[in-house]
């Protein structure tokens, strides 16, 4: 990792992206995070992540998709960029390489 | 569910929320953001119903906004503007350091309208947070009783017979603690340390009902035991001369009551009271000493002032009927008795328990209070922050005409502004906070102006506040409150005009002045129109009130002293008013001594008697003797008074006033036979042998009422007081010779004298407060509006610096120019007069209807207001205006 972070909140957020796959828009996004994360966002806090996300270079966005449900406004889909997977992969990678520290103490996960 | 159906998932989301997100999201997002909050609207609407779908969009946009709405200004508001007012206020600073006087001007005109608002506000604050600080505060109720006279009018009385209480608490199970309270001055000691303490006596659940926290000491015991006593911080440094919380208790305290010293153990250490509690004491003792010591005052068997505390959220209503039966058992004899002499009407409503929550006792002045503080009326406090109000106002007028008059000054920086891009709001934001910040430095300076005058206004109100008292959230938030209603008011108005100027106009050097507008002259006008109101109102309450003291009362009030005996018994009294006379017949500075139940304003004593119709009238009795119409100087107007020639006069014959022949509608008083309750003690109805004129023995707020004059002996309860008429050339001498003859002869009780003359002024002490805090209002009113009118000359003689060059060239005299300039200002306060004396009239003939006896307000009123004004005016602008007129015309016609 150079620059950029990605916070915990982010890596769920872009995590929801990549699992949603071609159908990641607000709405998706965050029924993704009430249902699988058990954590209930606004819209608002959705966007903002995103918003991060798209500027740090992690996740494209683009436009389509009107459907009379929403009164015919189009969404915003976004998709996790390659920067965007290889910053999960790195974070992951980085991650295991810590548990292990943690291991080789003897620590492992359920003994906390 | 999904038979909510079609009609849900039809419905649009609520427009408001979606307006809302439009003016925050970013523009980028609005599309999508509104299609996904919509998409989400609809889906629970579906599931779970409109109400949640609506509620849920609502909390989404708001927490939306709260997101994203930051995050869009500082895309470009935000840095940009940071520095762009930085901008501002170097630049209102290098003005504010350029135009000295024109700053002081304003910056201490608005400060003293603040420091005006923000003591009235204390003032209206502390009487209306009166007795929140008890944590049941709002479960605790004072028991009085509701009579309702024979004439259909409502009077309370606040004094319950002791035992109530106890009773009530056992038999009413939503009485959660009682205690009754009685209060005295009185003497406690410490070898040979005195303090002459507010000595309360209370039920031992006090301290449940009432919140007082106790630095040491068991709140639940400390007022068990009949020996123990609570003391406050005060009075233990003054008794004890040290607090140590851990010893205090134990130590020892005497008190002297009437022949025996009884001792108290400290059971209790108290924080003092606070200014806002009703009940103010020193000290605390058991009630169970009050069958030995009974404190304070007696009502018909009523002595105790009794405080409920009933369950949370018990009804009061609910209660008051509940206890009717209880009523009706425990007063039974004394419902009878008032009944029988009159005091009551005949129906069984007409004595009622009723509760008064403690958070009103002290904004109810119409029931009467023995042990509490003197309650308030609430009507003071909102003419007062109007008052207030109207002085801040006239010093945000000023504000406003100095900006627009000095609008020239900053025409081309504006213009300048303009030109370089600024858009109008910025400029508006520009002069916007100007204002508060000018308000801001007002503020600092009226708080000081506030706290350096407050003990002086606190002899002017009688109260002790202290700025320590008002440091909260609340009064911030007001203070801050102050600033923005100043800020707005003020700074709107020149910033909108300021902000309209055209930058090609301005910039080519043709500023045409706004500040000579319609506009800025209605200002002036508003401004004097409201000090000219109050310079009337002081007017007019200064002549009602000379009125009311110098009004012949129908007897002399002057030179009479009265000696206040209550505490001497009714079989002592005849021996000791003898043996006065005798001690003092011989002294040369005393003219004559006379016996009488109550003193003027000391007690009264009403009861009902019937007149021609057989209808029972409330009447007030008095308890003379034959001295009496002498020495306070009433007259006779028909028939004779009491005479020791006739022995039967005292127990057969009263005298009556004019006002009870004309009320009760006796063709022929003298002789007649006066029918009603006298006929309690006297053995057949009394004859009326003789009428004085009408006397004032009440404030003048009421017209004279029928009046019995009797000489019973069983009439007097006690002795009440002696009324002696001095002559007055030595008074320290006679006034010594009473209190020596006093000791003399009642050697183990407390001499204690007032002028009648005083007594009869005190009744108008709320007037007199009325008076002085209206004339200082408007004296700071019209200092005020004066800084304005004396800015506002300064800003024309400059401007017209050519125009009064020119015409001193042409041959104007320094007479015609002053003139000139004055006569526009005149014009201005001679309109706000005309406009002011109508409405100071109707409002302040509102005031005089609480008068029986009143001033007409004549013209004289209004022309002496509005000529002060005049005056004041002409001096403020002669100033400038002989400066103008003096000038040299080659300087001020080179000035280019």
């Amino acid at each position: 990792m150079k620059g950029e972070r990605l916070g915990e909140f982010e890596e769920l957020i872009l995590l929801a992206v990549c699992n949603l796959g071609e159908n990641a828009y607000g709405v998706t996004i965050q029924e993704t995070l009430d249902r699988e994360v058990r954590r209930s966002v606004s819209v608002g806090a959705v966007y903002a992540a995103l918003d991060r996300l798209e500027r740090k270079g992690y996740v494209q966005s683009w436009v389509g998709g009107a459907t009379e449900e929403r009164g015919g406004r189009r969404k915003r889909y976004y998709r996790a960029t390659n920067a965007g997977i290889n910053a999960l992969i790195e974070l992951r990678d980085l991650r295991a390489e810590l548990w292990r520290g943690l291991e080789a103490l003897g620590l492992s996960g359920r003994n906390f | 569910m999904p038979d909510r159906g079609e009609h849900d998932a039809q419905s649009t989301p609520p427009s408001g929320a979606t307006h809302l997100l439009r003016r925050f999201c970013p523009e980028r997002w609005v599309e999508e953001v509104e299609g996904d909050l919509e998409e989400i609207y609809r889906h629970v609407a579906v599931h779970r119903g409109l109400y949640v779908a609506r509620f849920t969009y609502w909390k989404e946009v708001v927490l939306f906004c709260l997101w994203h709405g930051l995050s869009r200004m500082s895309e470009y508001d935000l840095t940009w503007n940071a520095s762009m007012y930085k901008n501002y206020l170097t630049v209102a600073w290098r003005n504010l350091r350029r135009q000295k006087g024109y700053a002081l001007i304003n910056v201490s005109g608005l400060a003293l309208g603040m420091a005006c608002c923000i003591l009235i506000l204390m003032l209206v604050r502390h009487e209306f947070s009166f007795d929140a600080f008890h944590e049941h505060a709002d479960s605790v109720y004072r028991l009085v009783i509701q009579e309702t006279r024979p004439d259909g009018s409502i009077d309370f009385r606040n004094l319950i017979f002791p035992h109530i209480g106890e009773t009530m608490d056992e038999e009413f199970p939503a009485v959660q603690a009682y205690t009754n309270i009685v209060k005295s001055t009185l003497d406690l000691k410490r070898e040979d340390r005195i303090f002459p303490a507010q000595l309360m006596m209370a039920d031992s659940a006090f301290f449940e009902v009432f919140t007082f926290p106790l630095l040491a000491g068991n709140p639940a015991t400390a007022l068990a035991a009949p020996n123990g006593i609570v003391v406050t911080e005060r009075m233990a440094h003054t008794l004890l001369g040290r607090i140590d919380h851990g010893s205090i208790l134990g130590e020892m305290i005497s008190l002297p009551f009437r022949d025996t010293t009884y001792t108290f153990a400290v059971t209790g250490l108290m924080a003092d009271v606070p200014a806002s509690s009703s009940l103010q004491f020193d000290a605390i003792i058991s009630f169970k000493n009050y069958e030995e010591m009974p404190l304070g005052a007696n009502d018909w068997g009523g002595r105790t002032s009794l405080y409920l505390r009933l369950a949370e959220g018990q009804n009061t209503a609910e209660f008051e009927h509940a206890i009717i039966p209880f009523t009706t058992r425990e007063f039974g004899e004394r419902i009878e008795a008032r009944r029988q002499g009159g005091y009551i009407a005949d129906h069984p409503d007409a004595f009622k328990l009723l509760l008064q929550p403690l958070r009103k006792l002290h904004l109810s002045p119409e029931v009467d209070v023995s042990y509490e503080e003197t309650p308030h009326n609430p009507v003071y406090s909102y003419v007062l922050s109007g008052v207030a109000l109207l002085v801040l106002l006239i010093a945000c007028i000023n504000f406003m005409i100095l900006s627009i008059g000095r609008s020239t000054s900053r025409a081309k920086e504006v213009g300048m502004r303009k030109v370089l891009g600024a858009h109008r709001t910025q400029v508006m934001k520009q002069f916007w906070s100007e204002a508060l910040l000018m308000g801001l430095v007002a503020l600092v300076i009226g708080i000081a102006l506030a706290a350096l005058a407050l003990p002086f206004f606190n002899g002017l109100t009688g109260k002790q506040l202290s700025l320590s008292d008002f440091a909260d959230w609340e009064s911030l938030a007001a203070v801050l409150g102050l600033i923005v209603i100043v800020g707005l008011v003020a700074g709107g108005y020149p910033a909108a005009v300021l902000s309209g100027f055209q930058p090609v106009t301005v910039l080519k050097g043709d500023a045409r002045t706004r500040g000579n507008s319609l506009f800025t002259r209605s200002l002036v006008v508003v401004q004097y129109t409201l000090s000219i109101g109050l310079i009337i109102g002081t007017l007019v309450m200064t002549r009602q009130l000379d009125y009311v003291l110098n009004r012949d009362l129908g007897f002399e009030e002057d030179q009479v002293v009265v000696i206040h005996t209550y505490n001497v018994s009714r079989s002592e009294a005849p021996t000791v008013i003898e043996r006065f006379r005798n001690e003092l017949a011989s002294h040369d500075q005393v003219v004559n001594i006379a016996r009488t139940g109550y003193s003027f304003t000391r007690g009264g004593d009403w009861n009902g008697w019937t007149d021609e119709h057989g209808i029972q009238r409330n009447t007030a009795n008095f308890g003379i003797d034959y001295d009496y119409l002498d020495v306070m100087g009433m007259e006779i107007v028909q028939g004779r008074n009491f005479s020791r020639e006739y022995p039967s006069d005292p127990t057969t014959a009263v005298l009556v006033n004019e006002a009870l022949v004309r009320e009760f509608g006796l063709a022929n008083p003298i002789g007649h036979k006066l029918v009603g309750w006298g006929n309690g003690y006297m053995e057949q109805p009394p004859t009326i042998i003789g009428v004085v004129r009408d006397f004032n023995f009440q404030s003048l707020h009421t017209s004279v009422e029928p009046a019995v004059l009797n000489m019973h002996p069983d009439y007097y309860m006690a002795m009440g007081a002696m009324l002696v008429k001095v002559r007055g050339t030595d008074l320290p001498g006679t006034i010594r010779l009473l209190e020596s003859t006093w000791n003399k002869l009642l050697p183990d009780k407390p001499f204690s004298y007032s002028f009648l003359s005083d007594d009869l002024a005190n009744q108008y002490q709320t007037e007199r407060r009325w008076r002085a805090i209206l004339t200082y209002s408007s004296g700071f009113a019209i200092l005020i509006a004066c800084m304005g009118l004396f800015g506002l000359a300064t800003l024309m003689v400059i401007r017209r610096t050519k125009e009064i060059g020119i015409r001193k060239v042409l041959g104007a005299s320094v007479y015609g120019i002053m003139t000139l300039i004055t006569r526009e200002f005149l014009m201005l306060v001679l309109i706000s007069s005309i406009v002011a004396s109508p409405l100071a009239y109707f409002g302040m003939n509102r005031w005089l209807e609480g008068f029986a006896y009143r001033i007409t307000v004549g013209p004289g009123v209004f022309i002496a207001a509005g000529a002060l004004a005049l005056i004041i005016a002409l001096c403020t602008v002669s100033y400038q205006a002989i400066r103008a007129a003096l000038t040299d015309p080659v300087r001020s016609l080179r000035y280019e």
